[in-house]
């Protein structure tokens, strides 16, 4: 997680504290400051920039550091005016206000360091937009000849006192515009955040709104009565110095609760029962997460059990967090979108359970497979079983229908002939020909039984039972299944009845049905020998597979010399 | 000499019935291959006697024997009766003979009971 900063972070490590101390030296110097606030002025400064400092160093993608950074420089930089120097007096006066709108980008984009909706970017751009009028503003000032510094300024172009009070009027409405468009944007977003936004929200925007409102407090009251109370700039003093604290406060406290993390995960490589989604949910504080494994061969997003996760293709919003490895896709989390404004949290959790994490994902990634796999078993039996219906039907429609014709044929004859022999040989004829649709009858009766689309697995077995050799009890009633449970029960009870007849010398059997659970549970008992399993012969073999295919158990239990009881488990869902 | 309209979609066992039925002295006035045209038979030819198969390619002999009048259709079909058991027992047709079991005068006996 840790990279090594930057040169530019360097630069600015430099940098910035020196300007914070330039800046307030020249607020020391200058006779018109409130000497109160110089402590308070050189705090606000300091506390920013290093602040700033430290988050743009743990999280350089993030930009709320490097503007937390800018918003302390800023603020102490117009100090400079005062430090002799008539281009250091431009620089300081244009950018007198360049601070406010630093502020204005710092809170609005806080968390994540983006600005994400419309109305923030809208209010970025006019507060920057004050900095251009402020800059405008000093081309045309003239302090020397107004006697308001003994000083000229430097970035002078043309002194006009009409110009710069016009710009100063229109400066100050927009920055007035700006802060109550920015108190509007940050209430709303307090009222929309839930529980475990405003927990993360509060100290920052608590912060910012006492902020915003001292600053509207100040500049309406100076311009109202041209000038305001000392307690007012006090306020607003304070309240500056703890938007950075907070920002501190904030980091301190995701920096506890990544020790917390650390635990938990310690907890979770000792304890595999616990999920990570579990953990996650826990020490993320937030019940509605969820992790979802990427998984490339199948295109999608699977849970840890390997069930399929819907995510909508706008994946990157606020409530999604990817996580990869090397560039490659490991996973993402969908979670509350507060969750955003700490991302310390979520990345220390992510870092430190990334063993975990690809675990997980593998276990994923295995069962979606096995998913598939068992799903496309399923579409090959299903695939199977209309093969056979059709099948039957063409010899039904085909064969069948031709021997028929045929037989009612040679027994027509048979009754017209007049000749006594030729009658006995149609008669042979005739028979043969019954005997012959018989045989077709039963093949295709094997191939699938008509009678269990039509009428159902109750009428179904009723047939079997009255087709084997020995007394079968039957005791399913008349409830209907898919086509799938269906024939699956019918072909392990066809299949179950036959062992006992041709392996077992079974002299009776039984067939129940229930249903419990969601599942239909058929049991096939007979008093046969004993002694058949799954592993001998390709006709349980085949049940087992095809009753697998379908989610379903399947057991036999047949000890030598006590009978044999086969038992089916369908999900009926 | 009674009407009988024939219904079933198998070219071969039309003819071996009509054959059947002629001998025994039916007048064979027509053969349908399927509901729609059994209907349109029915209505304008009006047999007393209707031979018609379970299985039709558009419906089945039971949902058209609802549509003409039932109490003169003989049902029939090459496959077990019990393949069809509770249609066959909410039918009102006279009957239902397997067509390995078809004969005029079982026919006979169904269209005229007692």
């Amino acid at each position: 997680m840790r990279r090594a900063p930057s040169k530019l972070w360097y630069a600015a490590a430099v940098l910035g504290p020196l300007a914070v101390v330039v800046g307030e030296l020249g607020f020391f110097l200058n006779d018109f400051a409130p000497e109160e606030t110089l402590i308070l002025d050189l705090a606000v400064g300091s506390a920013s920039v290093l602040a700033g400092l430290l988050l743009w160093r743990l999280f350089p993608d993030n930009r709320t550091g490097l503007l937390l950074y800018l918003a302390g420089v800023l603020w102490a930089v117009p100090g400079v005016r005062s430090l002799g120097q008539s281009l250091l007096f431009g620089i300081g006066e244009a950018l007198s206000g360049a601070q406010d709108a630093v502020f204005a980008h710092l809170l609005l984009a806080y968390p994540i360091g983006r600005l994400t909706s419309r109305p923030a970017r809208v209010m970025v751009a006019l507060a920057y937009s004050t900095v251009a009028l402020g800059l405008a503003r000093t081309l045309v000032y003239g302090p020397l000849a107004c006697g308001c510094f003994r000083l000229q300024n430097g970035l002078l172009v043309r002194d006009w006192p009409d110009a710069y009070n016009a710009l100063s009027i229109a400066g100050a409405g927009l920055a007035l515009v700006v802060t109550i468009m920015a108190i509007g944007i940050l209430a709303r977003r307090w009222h929309q955040a839930g529980t475990l936004g405003r927990r993360t929200y509060s100290p920052v925007l608590g912060a910012a709104l006492l902020l915003a409102f001292s600053i509207l407090l100040l500049t309406v009251t100076e311009e109202v009565m041209g000038s305001a109370p000392r307690w007012m700039l006090l306020t607003t003093v304070v309240a500056r110095l703890l938007v950075p604290l907070a920002f501190l406060a904030g980091l301190i406290r995701s920096t506890f609760d990544r020790a917390a993390v650390g635990n938990l995960v310690i907890g979770l490589e000792s304890d595999s029962s616990r999920s990570m989604q579990e953990v996650l949910t826990a020490t993320l504080h937030d019940p509605s997460l969820v992790v979802a494994y990427w998984v490339p061969e199948r295109d999608g997003y699977f849970d840890a059990n390997g069930m399929p996760v819907s995510i909508l293709d706008d994946e990157f919003n606020e409530s999604t967090t990817l996580i990869g490895s090397g560039g490659e896709r490991l996973a993402v989390l969908v979670h509350d979108p507060a969750l955003r404004s700490d991302p310390v949290r979520i990345e220390a959790a992510v870092s430190a359970a990334r063993m975990v994490i690809q675990r997980e994902r593998l276990q994923a990634q295995v069962l979606a497979q096995l998913e598939e796999v068992r799903a496309s078993r399923a579409r090959i039996v299903e695939a199977g079983e209309m093969e056979r219906r059709r099948v039957e039907r063409d010899l039904h429609d085909g064969v069948q229908q031709r021997l028929l014709a045929l037989a009612l044929s040679i027994r027509l004859t048979r009754e017209q002939s007049g000749e006594a022999h030729i009658r006995d040989l149609l008669a042979d004829a005739g028979e043969e020909a019954s005997a012959t649709l018989a045989d077709l009858r039963e093949l295709a009766h094997g191939i699938h039984p008509s009678v269990l689309t039509a009428e159902g697995l109750g009428p179904a077995i009723e047939m079997l039972a009255e087709r084997a050799p020995m007394p079968v009890e039957v005791e399913v009633d008349g409830t209907r299944f898919s086509g799938a449970v269906e024939a699956t029960a019918y072909f392990a009870v066809s299949e179950a009845l036959a062992n006992a007849t041709k392996h077992a010398s079974a002299t009776k059997a039984t067939v129940r049905s229930s249903v419990a659970n969601g599942s239909l549970s058929v049991e096939i008992e007979d008093d046969g020998r004993g002694g058949a399993s799954i592993g001998k012969g390709t006709g349980l073999r085949g049940i087992a597979d095809r009753v697998a295919a379908y989610n379903g158990t399947f057991n036999v239990k047949s000890p030598a010399g006590k009978g044999t009881v086969v038992r089916v488990e369908l999900p009926i869902g | 000499m009674k009407s009988v309209v024939i219904v079933d979609d198998h070219a071969a066992f039309r003819r071996q019935a009509r054959r059947m039925l002629v001998s025994a002295g039916y007048d064979v006035v027509g053969e349908a291959v399927d509901g729609r045209s059994a209907i349109a038979d029915v209505g304008r030819l009006n047999p007393s006697l209707v031979l018609m198969d379970v299985g039709l390619p558009d419906m089945t002999g039971f949902q058209v024997a609802e549509l003409i009048d039932p109490s003169r259709v003989v049902l029939t079909s090459a496959r077990d009766p019990r393949s069809f058991a509770t249609q066959l027992a909410a039918s009102r047709a006279l009957g239902f003979l397997p067509k390995d079991e078809l004969s005029a005068a079982a026919i006979e006996k169904l269209a005229r009971p007692g």
